[in-house]
């Protein structure tokens, strides 16, 4: 289990997804995109939302990898919101008029096979889970 | 900061290339927004945006084109894309994007395509 723990600013972005990169070298490219992007989505709606107070806190990434499949937990200490509430982009409407909003957690669940979320005591808890390729 | 991104501003004839390398993310879109309205400001109505060496965008780099493709389009503008990397095509298809952006293999395609497109 490999374990960051960053500032909730957008300058840690670049170091999470280094770090991803890491983590999954032996994964595979496409299981690395996945992780970067799920993570990258969930990270930059807490950094940017999650403190309205004005003070940042922390965010840690736990990253596990099995033989069967790769499990990333996001834990944060920003306010209760669960990503998953959002609504779906509305992909029939021109793009003029369509808002932009949903689209991140909209690529999450489109990279993960699963993604689920709950507040435990003062902490937000993102888990995904994405299954490797079985072995050749 | 902003240090994994760069961003270059070219013209070629009447068009205005913007060149974004690195990373489009919630913490570099921003800069993307300040050049490409910098352009748009001084009237560019042509705009190729080149990510053919961007290597990561996230939602808040498409939101950035979308803003821009938006203005342009209101204006009589056009917005083409040159954009290369596999991953970076994949996001834009998620979104659909894809339908959205006139994407170019190249740059040289996109400059070729506001000479003959609509």
């Amino acid at each position: 289990m490999a374990e960051l723990t960053v500032r909730a600013e957008l300058t840690e972005l670049a170091t999470i997804a280094e770090f991803l990169a890491e983590v999954l070298a032996g994964s595979g490219d496409e299981m690395v995109f996945a992780a970067q992007l799920a993570v990258d989505e969930a990270c930059s709606n807490t950094i940017l939302y999650g403190y309205p107070g004005g003070e940042a806190g922390t965010i840690t990434i736990t990253c596990t990898v099995d033989d069967d499949a790769v499990r990333v937990t996001i834990a944060d200490d920003g306010v209760a919101f669960d990503p998953l509430s959002a609504p779906t982009p509305l992909f029939d409407t021109p793009a003029e008029e369509r808002p932009i909003g949903g689209l991140g957690v909209h690529f999450i669940r489109t990279v993960m096979d699963s993604v689920s979320y709950t507040r435990k005591g003062e902490k937000n808890l993102l888990s995904m889970e994405k299954k490797r390729p079985a072995s050749p | 900061m902003s240090g994994h991104v760069e961003i270059l501003e070219r013209r070629a004839g009447a068009v205005d290339i913007i060149v974004v390398k690195g990373r489009l993310d919630a913490g570099s879109s921003e800069k993307a927004e300040e050049h490409i309205n910098k352009v748009l400001d001084a009237g560019g109505r042509s705009l190729l945006v080149n990510l053919c060496d961007l290597d990561y965008i996230s939602s808040s780099g498409l939101r950035v084109l979308l803003v821009a493709l938006k203005r342009l389009k209101k204006d009589g503008g056009a917005l083409r894309i040159a954009c290369a990397q596999p991953q970076i095509l994949e996001v834009f298809t998620m979104a659909g994007f894809h339908r959205i952006f006139s994407l170019s293999p190249d740059e040289a395609a996109a400059l070729a395509g506001f000479s003959t497109g609509p």
